[in-house]
């Protein structure tokens, strides 16, 4: 009885509320018609006299502000050779051939997987497209990837070796392993060295000193001296005020996006830009508009259009310092004149550059010869250049203060490790001793190096001169697994990308250099390469 | 005996990269031979159409023109 007479007036309410609205709907109906009727031009004179700001941008704006003249930068910040259409036509087909034997080994055979129970009336809990793909084309070349090392991975690693039964369905392993050159790791400036390394003794005794690991968030009881040693270390480093450090690196994206960023601002985002970028944008619900990969003009043009609609709260360029898959640079110079001329915003991602790049390894700021305070947020990662994990925010205090407060990863996410943070205070340090830029000289020394001499081998490789990750094309999958293969033959272990991180077309082999990689061990690299180039047909460049 | 083994390496070669190139290089043998087949049917209609059509159109062309040509002159 209560409950139907609970009903009864929740039913009323309904209704009533419902008779308001139409009313409303109607008065405001109405009055809007009235006001567009007669008072039209008072209204807009109101509106122009009214937001200074915005009539500056909505009107004066695109008249006043010159172009950009893209001349004066350098804006081509690597090369992207095309492949030719034979090329292109043969990799199409063989991604035929592949779905067409896969779903003729899905119609014959039970996959032999796990399969959904007892889900009926409910949504798949996998996209199939992506449940098939992984089934039947990743499966073939899965021995390729996710290999296990048992060996701290320096410039040299050791793989166990496994072998399948079952057409890699699954995997056992052989009991022996193989020491290779480790050409796969973004260990740029070798710190990742094991025991014996240079770091070793201070991060031991942190160790001692603060205990493995502070089970709890750094806002709650995980934060130490250490951490905001760190922290300190970290913007001095920089170069700007202030910072704040994540424990890890994808989610100080994820989380301090969605911090930075509401549904009213817009972010323009580079094509290329990595996983943990557009889910953090997806996060904070910003409208998101994609510029062509590294290409300004592009950019420029997609921003005057967001400032002539006028209605963003702010525009924030999201732009990565090296892209991983690529192996270009962004053109940062650029963006910074671009930025400052309409008023935008930049958010810098230096996952890859941190420590890679730039004379005193700054980074992409430092390389480009940009002052770090005109990079409003400036994001890092520990995991690459420094040998440990974690990420970073750096910027104003105002900004560090924001994102202490708003974004997520530092009331909730567990506090770094210390001996993590002190691997990363110790690497920041070296790096400003001599030893530590001769790693910074040797880095570049030996990415022009092997760029050079894989260039004059013929094959094709993305990506700027100066990056270190070098990526070689070979555009279909077996040719993939086949250069992998061939290569941990002769003792290399270097990284295939296929599909999800690439193109589908354009599966690729990704060259990691290392500080500590000897000549000799590059060499050694060289001819496995040059030897795989020959055998599998890998010389696709044209150029002279 | 030498110009034996070169023909093989030839051989064992072009074969390898066309594999890599069909994608065939990374599936199981019973896929391979499937597409093998296909390939082989493929071409085997390709070659009949040619044989049948294409040869006998084209020997009525010249037939033909080479007839007309007579009458004129």
């Amino acid at each position: 009885m209560a409950a139907a007479v609970a009903n009864g007036c929740v039913d009323t309410s309904v209704v009533n509320s419902r008779n308001k609205e139409e009313c409303n709907g109607k008065e405001k109906k109405l009055l809007n018609g009235k006001i567009n009727n007669h008072r039209n031009g008072y209204l807009n004179s109101k509106n122009t006299s009214n937001g200074v700001n915005k009539s500056r941008l909505d009107e004066e704006g695109p008249r006043i502000i010159p172009k950009m003249d893209w001349s004066e930068y350098d804006t081509m910040r690597g090369s992207f050779e095309k492949c030719s259409l034979l090329t292109a036509v043969l990799t199409n087909l063989g991604l035929y051939i592949l779905m067409f034997l896969g779903f003729v080994n899905q119609i014959l055979f039970k996959p032999n997987v796990a399969t959904e129970k007892n889900r009926e009336g409910y949504a798949p809990l996998y996209d199939p497209f992506e449940q098939f793909f992984s089934r039947y084309v990743y499966r073939r070349v899965k021995h390729c990837f996710n290999r296990p090392i048992c060996s701290a991975p320096g410039a040299e690693v050791i793989l166990k070796e496994r072998c399948s039964d079952d057409h890699n369905w699954t995997f056992r392993f052989t009991g022996s392993k193989r020491r290779c050159i480790n050409l796969g790791s973004y260990n740029y400036l070798g710190f990742a060295e094991g025991e014996g390394g240079s770091t070793h003794a201070d991060v031991a005794a942190a160790t001692r000193h603060f205990g493995l690991a502070m089970c709890s968030s750094r806002a709650e009881l995980g934060d130490t001296a250490l951490h905001r040693e760190l922290e300190h270390t970290t913007a001095k480093f920089l170069g700007v005020e202030s910072a704040i450090v994540v424990g890890m690196g994808f989610a100080t994206n994820t989380l301090a996006l969605p911090g930075l960023l509401g549904p009213g601002a817009l972010a323009l985002s580079d094509a290329n830009n990595h996983a943990s970028l557009i889910l953090g944008l997806r996060l904070a619900r910003a409208t998101v508009r994609v510029f062509r990969h590294n290409d300004v003009r592009h950019l420029e043009q997609l921003a005057r259009a967001a400032l002539a609609e006028g209605k963003w709260r702010k525009i924030v360029i999201v732009v990565e310092g090296v892209y991983s898959m690529e192996g270009s640079i962004c053109p940062l110079a650029a963006l910074v004149a671009l930025k400052k001329r309409l008023g935008l915003q930049l958010y810098l991602d230096e996952a890859h550059s941190i420590g890679a790049l730039g004379p005193r390894g700054r980074g992409v700021t430092d390389y480009a010869g940009v002052d770090p305070n005109d990079v409003d947020v400036l994001m890092g990662t520990f995991t690459k250049s420094f040998g440990a994990a974690g990420g970073y925010i750096a910027g104003s205090a105002r900004l560090t203060a924001w994102v202490r407060a708003q974004g997520h990863a530092h009331t909730y996410a567990h506090a770094m490790a210390p001996a993590v943070a002190q691997q990363i205070v110790c690497a920041m340090r070296a790096l400003d001793a001599p030893a530590g830029r001769a790693r910074i000289a040797a880095l570049r020394d030996n990415t022009h190096y092997f760029r050079n001499r894989l260039r004059e081998m013929g094959v094709v490789t993305f990506g700027h001169h100066d990056s270190p990750v070098v990526p070689m094309l070979v555009y279909t999958f077996s040719k993939m697994a086949a250069t992998v293969e061939r290569l941990t033959d002769s003792g290399i272990a270097a990284v295939g990308v296929g599909f999800p991180a690439t193109p589908l077309n354009q599966a690729r082999i990704r060259f990691c250099l290392c500080a500590s990689h000897s000549r000799a061990q590059l060499d050694a690299c060289l001819a496995g390469v040059r030897r795989a180039a020959a055998e599998l047909g890998l010389r696709y460049s044209r150029r002279a | 005996m030498e110009v034996g083994k070169k023909i093989q390496q030839f051989i064992s070669y072009w074969y390898l990269r066309y594999l890599l190139v069909t994608e065939l290089y990374m599936v199981e043998p019973w896929e391979k031979m499937i597409v093998h087949t296909l390939f082989a049917v493929l071409f085997g209609l390709f070659w009949y159409f040619n044989y049948s059509v294409v040869t006998t159109c084209i020997s009525q062309l010249r037939s033909t023109t080479a007839h007309d040509i007579e009458l004129i002159l």
